[in-house]
């Protein structure tokens, strides 16, 4: 059984992700740590507790950084909540779910992480879904122990393709210095997978998909379509698209079946920190221009039949997939 | 150019209400009444939802005429599993009747007789208020234009049985009065190319997106019949039949070829449209369809101030 810990910042896609971990039998989630992002630090905390208390699961939520890394070394206010109504009000589109509140740990996500990764060396995967402040603090705190664990799958970046600039993506923008810190010092020791824009807007999750989920998911279906739709609202507004792009789904479905994607980089990773046009804009060196030191694992090709059935078999199981694969997937032009 | 005169004869129904807004909205016809008649709802059911279509899209002084509330022969048999319990996918349950006092079948006769050879009469619901005209007078209908219907299958299984089709199933014996004496020029839109127009989730979320009333309308009233369409058929996306005959009358999409039609009217076969494909056939049954091109026109036409990101969605593939 592999252990993870979820660091993410709910947010719809994360926990579309969430999600999936929940629904496969092979992964242990340690447990979740929450970190500022789609929406500030009290909103993701609760947006990651309810998705717990949704499995009626007993894995608790660690509450992390309130900000990013610059802000919380220096005890200050920085970016918190800056993404707008893409996610909703409070993240979670319009749906309503219980937070048992006894999920809710005293415990920091930092030493969480280090706590567990301590008690497991190599045997914890990260899989990051938000700004990666959280695993930067945990580098500056005890960086030995960082080196324990055994892999990190981080959403973020972009190689030729950016949304919150033409440049820079999200997660990375939000918090360019803890990419830095990440894989500069990590990326060495510890295999990271960027799953950057690039990666992800292969698949596009069109209403098509959705309306099978809601017809066929059951329950959960039913709440996912429900879910998405300020987030559909959101790409019809902003990218005149008709379906979403769900980020975090593909970094955790990616890291259960890495087949999906067909080409992956191995490169030098850095992120600009300057605070200019291209801040938070995450330059992966596929050519080995700068020959530095390898220190992310980048997919650039996604295949996106086998990606589409992995994710309806993750979320709904076998004999769904199988119909989805046969109704919807390779219906092709109805005759 | 002089915009057609046409009566639109409907039993609406959802299909049928989406060949209204087509009809209506496209500005391309001088729409002389909504002529109603009972099927996928019953006539007073139907014309209250011509009534909140009207009323919907401020065009308040289209007459509506109720018209035969039963078939023939034969015991009602709604079709309100398919299009909800108001015939308008549940969404409003709309309670107003602007109808008009004087029976559909006699305005038809009146109106024919004032225009002869001018009017197009689209029938897209049972036949029986064409064959209690014909029954009243059996010339009367040879003063049409045209007359499109929509109904039956030949070379498709059918929506009611392995072999009919529910307008035809309805009523069979006003079908079979129809085409067994009518004379005029007669284009029947059956379940062949129909069955081509799904109007996808895809489809749906765009025109939603497009945020008028009539878009939040036409998204209200299809998700009925979406859920309908998958539990029946495990299609995705629902069937719209109807808006297909307005489109064609618009610009021509569909092919035709010459045939006799009959319809059988009890035992299991009951409703079947017996189509035989003949050069010397008196109607035109339909062939083919140019599918993209329909929903072209459709949203084209009814979200005429969305044309630009109607067409991106297009060339996006998306649609």
């Amino acid at each position: 059984m592999r252990k993870i810990i979820i660091d993410t910042d709910p947010g719809i896609d994360d926990a579309i992700a969430i999600m999936a971990a929940f629904e496969n039998p092979d992964i242990k989630i340690m447990g979740i740590t929450s970190v500022a992002g789609n929406k500030g630090i009290e909103n993701t905390t609760s947006n990651a507790c309810k998705i717990s208390t949704y499995y009626q699961s007993d894995v608790k939520v660690y509450k992390g950084a309130y900000s990013d890394y610059e802000s919380v070394v220096h005890n200050r206010l920085g970016n918190e909540d800056l993404a707008g109504d893409t996610h909703g009000k409070d993240g979670l589109g319009s749906v309503e779910l219980a937070c048992d509140q006894r999920l809710l740990s005293e415990i920091h996500a930092v030493d969480f992480i280090l706590e567990t990764v301590r008690n497991y060396p190599n045997e914890i995967d990260i899989i990051t879904l938000g700004p990666l402040t959280n695993i930067a603090l945990a580098i500056e705190k005890d960086f030995e122990s960082m080196k324990l664990v055994k892999s990190i799958h981080s959403m973020g970046g972009g190689v030729f393709k950016g949304n919150i600039t033409p440049v820079a993506e999200f997660n990375y923008w939000f918090d360019p210095v803890a990419v830095d810190i990440v894989y500069e010092r990590l990326g060495k020791f510890v295999p990271i997978t960027m799953v950057g824009l690039d990666a992800t807007h292969q698949v596009v999750v069109d209403l098509n998909d959705l309306e099978f989920m809601n017809l066929v998911g059951g329950e959960k279906g039913k709440l996912i379509h429900e879910m998405t739709k300020d987030y559909v609202k959101s790409y019809w507004q902003y990218n005149k698209m008709i379906g979403i792009v769900i980020h975090d789904l593909m970094t955790m479905i990616g890291y259960m079946y890495p087949e999906i994607y067909s080409k992956v980089h191995h490169a030098n990773l850095r992120c600009v920190t300057q605070d200019n046009i291209a801040k938070g804009q995450c330059i992966v060196d596929l050519l080995d221009n700068w020959g530095l030191e390898k220190n992310a694992y980048v997919p650039m090709t996604v295949n996106h039949d086998l990606y589409k059935e992995k994710m309806f078999s993750s979320l709904f199981g076998e004999k769904v997939k199988e119909q989805y694969t046969t109704l919807v997937l390779k219906k092709g032009e109805k005759k | 150019m002089e915009k057609s005169k046409v009566i639109l004869d409907v039993d609406p129904g959802i299909d049928d209400s989406l060949a209204l807004l087509l009809a209506l909205l496209s500005n391309k016809f001088d729409v002389l009444a909504i002529t109603i008649g009972s099927g996928n709802v019953d006539v007073n059911q139907g014309a209250k939802n011509a009534s909140k279509l009207l009323a919907l899209i401020n065009q308040h002084h289209i007459p509506v005429y109720k018209g035969v509330e039963l078939p023939l022969k034969i015991e009602y048999t709604d079709a309100r599993d398919t299009h909800g319990e108001d015939g308008l996918g549940e969404a409003y349950f709309y309670d107003q009747d602007i109808s008009q006092k004087q029976h559909a079948v006699d305005f038809m006769d009146e109106t024919l007789k004032k225009y002869p050879h001018e009017i197009t009469i689209f029938a897209l619901g049972p036949l029986t208020n064409m064959a209690s005209l014909l029954q009243k007078d059996p010339t009367v209908l040879s003063l049409a234009k045209e007359i499109r219907v929509m109904g039956g299958s030949y070379h498709v299984p059918g929506n009611c049985s392995p072999v009919a089709e529910y307008n035809f199933w309805c009523d069979p014996h006003a079908a079979k009065i129809f085409f067994n004496h009518v004379t005029s020029n007669v284009y029947l839109y059956t379940l062949d190319v129909t069955y081509d127009i799904l109007f996808s989730p895809n489809m749906r979320e765009m025109v939603r997106q497009l945020g008028s009333e009539v878009s939040q309308f036409v998204y209200d009233i299809t998700r009925f019949y979406v859920d309908f369409h998958w539990k029946q058929e495990r299609t995705l996306g629902c069937v719209i039949n109807d808006p297909l005959v307005i489109a064609d009358k618009i610009e021509n999409i569909v092919t035709f070829q010459r045939a006799f039609v009959d319809v059988v009217e009890d035992g299991i076969a009951r409703g079947e449209s017996v189509v035989n494909l003949n050069d010397d056939g008196n109607i035109w049954v339909s062939k083919s369809v140019d599918k993209k091109r329909f929903f072209e026109i459709f949203f084209e036409q009814v979200f005429n101030e969305n044309i630009e990101d109607i067409q991106l969605m297009f060339r996006k593939g998306m649609i």
